[in-house]
């Protein structure tokens, strides 16, 4: 039986395996049936001798399948490979033909491939990572709220109460973590970052030692023996990572402390250098009921209570506490969230604005490549005229294109990874406050996924639509249209011109994002905060509480420092308070003499601060009535007080404050001493500069306790330059006071907007980068059109054109294109720019004067960028061009 | 097993066909053929173990297949040996000549060899 005639025309389109292997065993059986029928057999005894010597058919033809199947499968993979091989080869050696071309693409790529993945890898490290704790999404934040709702931190007899009464959480735990020891027992005292943590803190978040172990419930007794856990990064810097250090100790605030442990590195937001138990330091008025010391609660919801359920449960154990407690808890709530949002919510917006910023600079980055590409592929038309011609399919084509975007885009991101390497590891050495957790960022797996990522599809974004646009055309029109230096095509010119005026609408977008934070950031930074910061230092000094027990010997040390500092050469004035005036440190409850007293816990909480009588005078704040703090407002005269404007305005707004009397806290209380207003200051932006301040109580230090206060020089030089004297001099009074936080108060202000400018700072930069690839852009493709042009132009001059209009001719086109980007730059920068309200001080989010001056702006860059080309165009001699293929 | 025949090891049989190919290209009924008449009928092999030989050969690229027609005219699957497949015949051919020749020299012996 012959195999159907059909059949093997189907190897055209490919060999069918099985039927070749029916045709080759049919063959050996014919041939061996001839062969035995020659030698006398009957056809029967032939056919049955031949089936005999085969053997089992079915089987020899399954394992021979099974051979071919596995053969196939493997020429088919060589030949994808070898094709793959081809086109790579070609990819390398066609980019190579023209360096430039490839360096300007490369470049481009990396820019904008490495801006999005630095930003990534901040954002992977900073929002996806979890926190390195067990089970972290079960962790929560509290912490008490007074009744208009404003934070407050945990009372510690309250947290005490709520461990006991609560049912949401497996445990809580509080901790401050604004702790500052003063270390000694060596060359000179030394402050720590300190943190009092209570003793199941570090169970309650499941993390373990790097080494020793870390605090317990029972080191959390009054009577416990004093232990202490270093962090990692103290341990290195301190011990060199050195294992000895465990048993040794630490005299922090006079005390001995052995160190049992040290944290793991990452310790996600535990901070502190110094971990103590909290209970054997709870004493005195810091720890009673009413107040809110820096406690922040930590808790583990249960398996299965929610975030809602443990907000009620919380509330409902604020309502009895404040039942039991009416003086100290009255209107006291609590309230809670989840650690990771309380630990990065705040710089989510930031980051968000950034990966947009970032992704309009890589998409203005494929838009300029997707151009030059372009352009590129039009001086190749020739070339893949003949491929095609020469039979090359069009599908090979475009993935012979798409290859060369595809090395080009990977270069690039090799090149990027590389920038966001660099980037990253500058940035986390600027470490930056505002962003929380940044020493956690750093490129790793995920982070050069993300870049590979990025590559694949920036080389696909940019590749695809040149790649479709060169295998599309006719390969007869192509060889015609490249024979004369004219061609192109009107359909890529015109895409061409569509990408310009993307990218430039892109830029303007972003551009105006940035205009309106450096703007904000302008605001931000000339407002008046109330005094003058020029010329300051300011340091803060912590007295040991084992030797300055006493008011009068806190008294005593200061008069000495100050006596001491303002002999310095060069000092103008010294100076000392419990406050810098742009911040606060206590609030307090107050109640005025013949006002009606507030309801328990309705209250306002004003800034309570304690001052030299020299404060004013040295920060140059001014006196608006009454008298200044004098001497002789000493600690057996009448107690006195200067208040400031805004707590005259709102609670004397018609008579004068002046001769009133107010106490601290409740006037019913046994303590309550009358204190009486004697003047009123101008306000200082205590609560933040964008705040209005709630207003300031100041108490001279001759009357008043004060263990620790800053000390404000002020010097007609670099204030910077007198820290190393200044130290000397507290030395010389006690070397055991350490000089902590020493800054100049314009460094102290600048601390204050750091996180707005780090935004702004980070969004002009990306923004500069996309003006810059626009104007490349720009200038590429009028650059192109005129060299396309040539022929026309030199036409037009031939015809009596004179050369500025050819340059008007050539500008025209480009500000065409500008004036459309800018147009649809600035809707996209109304529409989008109320996702930065939340970022912007004192100026709104479709400001009028930004909006305007970056279209201006980029009309210019535009017209600047178009300029070369023309005078190029202008310079074209027509004898030369009509002749024809100018070259 | 009759004592005239002998059972082949798969291995062995890969060396036989491409030996039986080492002539020149050959088609599987023209491989059958050269083994059996060179072994006059002492090996027993089905013709069948011999074509998924052929096929096995195939796939470690160490012969090589390819239609052509048979003297007779007709349509036939042709395979011949690739370089890799001569050099594979080399060696095994070389570590078979020396596996016979000790076995052989083994019952050969007469008297039982002296201690090395």
């Amino acid at each position: 039986m012959a195999p159907p005639a059909w059949r093997r025309y189907l190897r055209f389109w490919g060999t069918n395996l099985d039927a070749d292997l029916d045709d080759e065993f049919r063959f050996h059986f014919d041939t061996d049936v001839d062969d035995l029928m020659a030698r006398g057999m009957s056809p029967q005894q032939a056919r049955a001798e031949a089936l005999r010597r085969f053997g089992d058919v079915d089987q020899f033809r399954r394992s021979c399948q099974s051979a071919d199947l596995r053969r196939a499968g493997r020429e088919r993979r060589t030949e994808r490979y070898s094709m793959l091989a081809q086109d790579l080869r070609y990819a390398l050696r066609s980019l190579r033909r023209q360096p430039a071309f490839t360096a300007i693409a490369v470049l481009t790529l990396a820019l904008g491939i490495g801006a999005n993945t630095a930003i990534f890898s901040v954002v992977n490290g900073v929002l996806l990572n979890p926190l390195p704790y067990r089970a972290p999404d079960r962790l929560m934040m509290l912490w008490e709220a007074m009744p208009d709702g404003s934070k407050v931190y945990v009372s510690y007899p309250n947290y005490l109460d709520w461990k006991t009464k609560q049912r949401s959480f497996e445990d809580i735990a509080v901790y401050d973590a604004f702790h500052a020891f003063n270390l000694t027992g060596q060359e000179t005292a030394e402050r720590v970052a300190g943190a009092l943590a209570s003793g199941n803190l570090f169970q309650l978040l499941g993390i373990e030692p790097a080494a020793g172990r870390l605090l317990a419930p029972s080191d959390d007794t009054p009577a416990a023996p004093r232990v202490a856990v270093l962090s990692q990064g103290y341990f290195q810097s301190r011990f060199g990572g050195d294992r000895a250090a465990l048993g040794k100790s630490l005299v922090l605030d006079g005390e001995s402390y052995a160190i049992v442990g040290v944290l793991p590195p990452k310790a996600g937001t535990l901070t502190r250098d110094v971990y103590v138990p909290l209970a054997p330091l709870v004493q005195g008025e810091k720890y009673a009921r009413e107040s809110h010391p820096g406690l922040i609660g930590l808790g583990r919801l249960k398996p299965a209570v929610s975030l809602e359920q443990a907000r009620g449960d919380m509330a409902r154990v604020s309502a009895e506490l404040a039942r039991e407690y009416p003086a100290q808890n009255a209107g006291i709530g609590a309230g809670g969230d989840f650690l990771m949002e309380r630990t990065v919510g705040r710089i989510k917006p930031t980051l968000r604005i950034l990966s947009i910023a970032v992704g309009l600079v890589l998409l203005i980055a494929c838009v300029n490549v997707a151009n030059l590409v372009l352009s590129r592929s039009t001086a190749r038309q020739r070339e893949f005229a003949v491929r095609t011609a020469l039979g090359a399919g069009q599908g090979r084509l475009v993935r012979q294109l798409l290859t060369e975007s595809l090395v080009l885009a990977l270069a690039g991101g090799v090149a990027g990874a590389g920038l966001a390497w660099a980037g990253v590891k500058y940035l986390v050495s600027l470490n930056p406050e505002s962003v929380p957790r940044l020493i956690e960022v750093r490129v790793d797996g995920t982070v050069l996924l993300f870049a590979l990522g990025i590559s694949v599809l920036t080389g696909l974004l940019f590749g695809l639509a040149p790649a479709l646009h060169s295998a599309r055309s006719e390969p007869v029109t192509a060889l015609k249209e490249a024979g004369r230096s004219g061609g192109g095509g009107a359909a890529r010119r015109r895409t061409r011109a569509a990408l310009t005026v993307a990218e430039v609408a892109l830029a303007v977008a972003l551009l105006s994002g940035a205009g309106l934070l450096v703007r904000s950031f302008d605001k931000l930074t000339s407002v008046n905060p109330g005094f003058e910061p020029a010329h300051l230092l300011a340091a803060m000094l912590l007295l040991p509480e084992s030797r300055y027990g006493t008011a009068e010997q806190q008294r005593v040390a200061f008069d000495q420092v100050l006596e001491r500092v303002r002999a310095i050469p060069g000092v103008e004035t010294a100076t000392i308070g419990t406050d810098l005036p742009i911040t606060t440190n206590w609030q307090s409850g107050v109640t005025f003499e013949g006002l009606p007293p507030f309801p328990p816990g309705q209250g306002p909480l004003l800034n309570t601060s304690v001052v030299d009588p020299t404060y004013f005078d040295a920060l140059r704040i001014p006196l608006l009535s009454g008298r200044a703090l004098a001497p002789s407002d000493g600690a057996g005269q009448p107690k006195v007080a200067l208040i400031s404007e805004a707590i005259a305005k709102k609670y004397f707004p018609a008579a004068s404050p002046l001769g009133r009397r107010f106490v601290i806290g409740s006037s019913t209380d046994s303590t309550a001493v009358w204190i009486t207003i004697v003047g009123v200051v101008r306000d200082t932006r205590t609560d933040g500069l964008t705040e209005e301040p709630r207003g300031t109580f100041y108490m001279p230090r001759t009357q008043e306790a004060m263990e620790r206060g800053w000390l404000v020089v002020r010097s007609p030089m670099d204030p910077g330059q007198l820290t190393t004297a200044v130290r000397r001099a507290l030395a010389e009074v006690d070397r055991d006071i350490p000089l902590a936080l020493a800054r100049t108060m314009e460094n102290a202000l600048d601390e204050l907007v750091e996180a707005p400018k780090f935004t702004m700072l980070m969004l002009t930069i990306f923004a500069v980068v996309a003006l810059l690839l626009a104007s490349v852009g720009i200038y590429g493709v009028i650059a192109h059109n005129v060299a396309q042009r040539r022929a026309e132009i030199g036409v037009r001059m031939a015809l009596g054109a004179a050369r500025s209009e050819v340059v008007g001719l050539v500008l025209r086109q480009a500000m065409a294109m500008a004036l459309a980007g800018v147009a649809i730059g600035v809707v996209l920068a109304l529409w989008g720019g109320k996702s930065l309200s939340s970022l912007l001080y004192g100026v709104g989010p479709r400001d009028p004067v930004v909006l305007i001056g970056v279209g201006v702006f980029l009309m210019l860059v535009s017209l600047i960028a178009a300029i070369a080309p023309a005078v190029r165009a202008a310079r074209i001699d027509p004898a030369l061009t009509m002749r024809g293929d100018a070259g | 097993m009759t004592a005239s025949t002998i059972d082949l090891l798969q291995g062995t049989l890969d060396v036989l066909v491409l030996k039986a190919l080492s002539w020149g290209p050959r088609h599987g009924h023209a491989v059958a053929r050269i083994i059996r008449d060179s072994t006059a009928g002492t090996l027993l092999v089905l013709d069948g173990s011999l074509y998924a030989a052929l096929h096995r050969l195939e796939e470690r690229e160490l012969v090589a297949g390819h239609w052509g027609l048979s003297d007779k005219g007709k349509r036939a699957k042709f395979y011949a040996l690739t370089p890799t497949g001569r050099k594979q015949l080399r060696t095994e051919a070389a570590v078979w000549e020396r596996y016979a020749a000790s076995v052989s020299r083994l019952l050969a012996a007469t008297a039982e060899p002296a201690r090395a």
